[in-house]
């Protein structure tokens, strides 16, 4: 799950390195609107991520969190 | 009034992007039309298209969540800013004004592809902030950090014309405000782009890289183009203190409306002449004075003869004596981009010296009846040059530019 979601970041042009679940997205350069284009993403590869938990994605391993509910 | 002098231009245009690929073109008469490259399948084979690759100037994030449109403005803004080796200055003091006509066509219409094929959930998020026709005066302000007024006229054709005008005006009006980049950019070299375009007759049916035939018996429409223009608009004071070196100066600005038709401009031509005439007299010179008419020259019959006749009505028999061109019959018509584009052409004529040609021009249309320069550049004396851009609604924008002698 990690790997896709560091190659998602890549496909939009942000930076990989050191990725880790403590990575803040703000630091990445992933700012609100970032944020909602990423998740459209996700929901095309089949995830899918409730509005009301986008509010609580900051990190990395918020998102991996919130993606785990969908196995 | 302060006297206002252009200090920096950039712009990216058929021709290649930055100043001097542009220069050599329009003085050499090139041809920058060439079959369309980006998209097939399209009504009209070729266009005033520009060899851009958007990684060259932009991270792989900025170059998704940009429109070609605010890309060209970002590269055309930088090479003016830095031609006038802007910095150090109060951001406060420093006011973007830059067009466009159409706006972030592209992504607008790849989104409305998306939203009707694919569903609401494939719809970027990026789509207002990147189309929306204001976006590219924003960014230039975001990039280089200009606290000033940043707005973007919407005059069609006539926009960046506009937009040179109101940075004008804005200088003259608020002592506050030192520095206007001004300038429009246009990008609408897309399907919906041409074929609305082609739809509505505007453009040449000839599916011929010299169809832009500005007041040429052949004329049959114009040949769609893309780019940037940018200019750095300040007053002489604040230039020299600075130790900037003025390129030409703005001596006037005016600006008339139809009022008659979306599209089809008065065929009195009389809103057009009284924009001219407003120009001089607020620049305080006669039409004699008048060395070179840079034209909006669209290459449409409708345009040309109207155009021609304007030009007659405000500078009288002294419209004969000197040279009227259009650099349209080189790149294309850039819409919106287009009175940026060619006041850029316009302070390089100041410049050199020298008249660019319209080119692809081999006998007149019927009623244009003035010197056209066909295809090849003339050595001039230069001091006052006129250039005006008309946009559909009717408008009607006129600068004098004036030769800078330090």
């Amino acid at each position: 799950m990690m790997d896709m979601v560091k190659s998602l970041l890549e496909e939009n042009g942000y930076p990989t390195e050191g990725l880790t679940e403590e990575t803040n997205f703000e630091s990445l350069g992933v700012d609100s609107l970032g944020l909602v284009d990423l998740t459209l993403s996700l929901e095309q590869k089949g995830y899918t991520i409730p509005e009301e938990k986008l509010s609580e994605i900051k990190t990395v391993g918020d998102l991996l969190r919130v993606l785990g509910g969908n196995a | 009034m302060k006297r206002i002098v252009i200090t920096g231009v950039g712009v990216v245009t058929p021709f290649g992007v930055g100043l001097q690929t542009f220069k050599e073109g329009i003085f050499a008469g090139r041809n920058g039309i060439k079959p369309i490259t980006r998209y097939s399948d399209l009504p009209v084979k070729y266009a005033g298209e520009v060899g851009f690759d958007p990684l060259q100037y932009f991270d792989k994030k900025d170059a998704k969540r940009l429109d070609r449109f605010t890309q060209f403005a970002l590269v055309a803004a930088r090479e003016a800013i830095e031609a006038a080796q802007l910095k150090d200055i109060d951001p406060y003091t420093v006011g973007v004004v830059f067009a466009s006509g159409m706006g972030g066509l592209e992504y607008l219409e790849n989104q409305i592809v998306n939203l009707y094929t694919k569903g609401q959930r494939t719809v970027s998020p990026f789509t207002v902030p990147a189309s929306i026709i204001n976006i590219a005066a924003a960014n230039i302000a975001i990039e280089h950090g200009f606290h000033g007024p940043a707005f973007a006229p919407t005059t069609a054709c006539a926009a960046s014309l506009d937009a040179i005008g109101q940075g004008y005006t804005l200088l003259q009006q608020e002592e506050d405000l030192n520095v206007v980049l001004v300038g429009g950019s246009e990008a609408s070299i897309t399907p919906l782009g041409i074929t609305s375009f082609h739809n509505m007759k505007a453009l040449s049916p000839l599916n011929e890289p010299t169809a832009s035939r500005p007041f040429d018996k052949r004329h049959s429409g114009f040949v769609m183009g893309e780019g940037a223009g940018a200019l750095v608009l300040e007053s002489l004071e604040h230039a020299l203190k600075r130790g900037a070196k003025p390129l030409a100066e703005v001596v006037a600005y005016a600006a008339t409306c139809d009022a008659h038709h979306v599209t089809a401009p008065d065929p009195s031509a009389e809103p057009q002449a009284k924009a001219i005439e407003k120009a001089l007299k607020r620049a305080g010179i006669t039409p004699a004075q008048i060395d070179y008419v840079c034209a909006h020259g669209t290459s449409t019959p409708l345009n040309d003869v109207i155009e021609t006749k304007a030009i007659k009505q405000a500078l009288g028999d002294h419209a004969y004596e000197i040279p009227v061109s259009s650099v349209k019959s080189m790149i294309g018509h850039l819409l919106g981009a287009s009175g940026a584009v060619e006041t850029v052409a316009t302070v390089l004529a100041l410049q050199e010296q020298m008249v660019p040609p319209t080119i692809n021009f081999q006998e007149p249309a019927e009623e244009c009846d003035l010197y056209y320069v066909p295809n090849k550049a003339e050595k001039r004396t230069i001091n006052y040059a006129l250039k005006e851009s008309l946009g559909f609604g009717g408008h009607n924008s006129v600068l004098v530019l004036r030769r800078y002698e330090g």
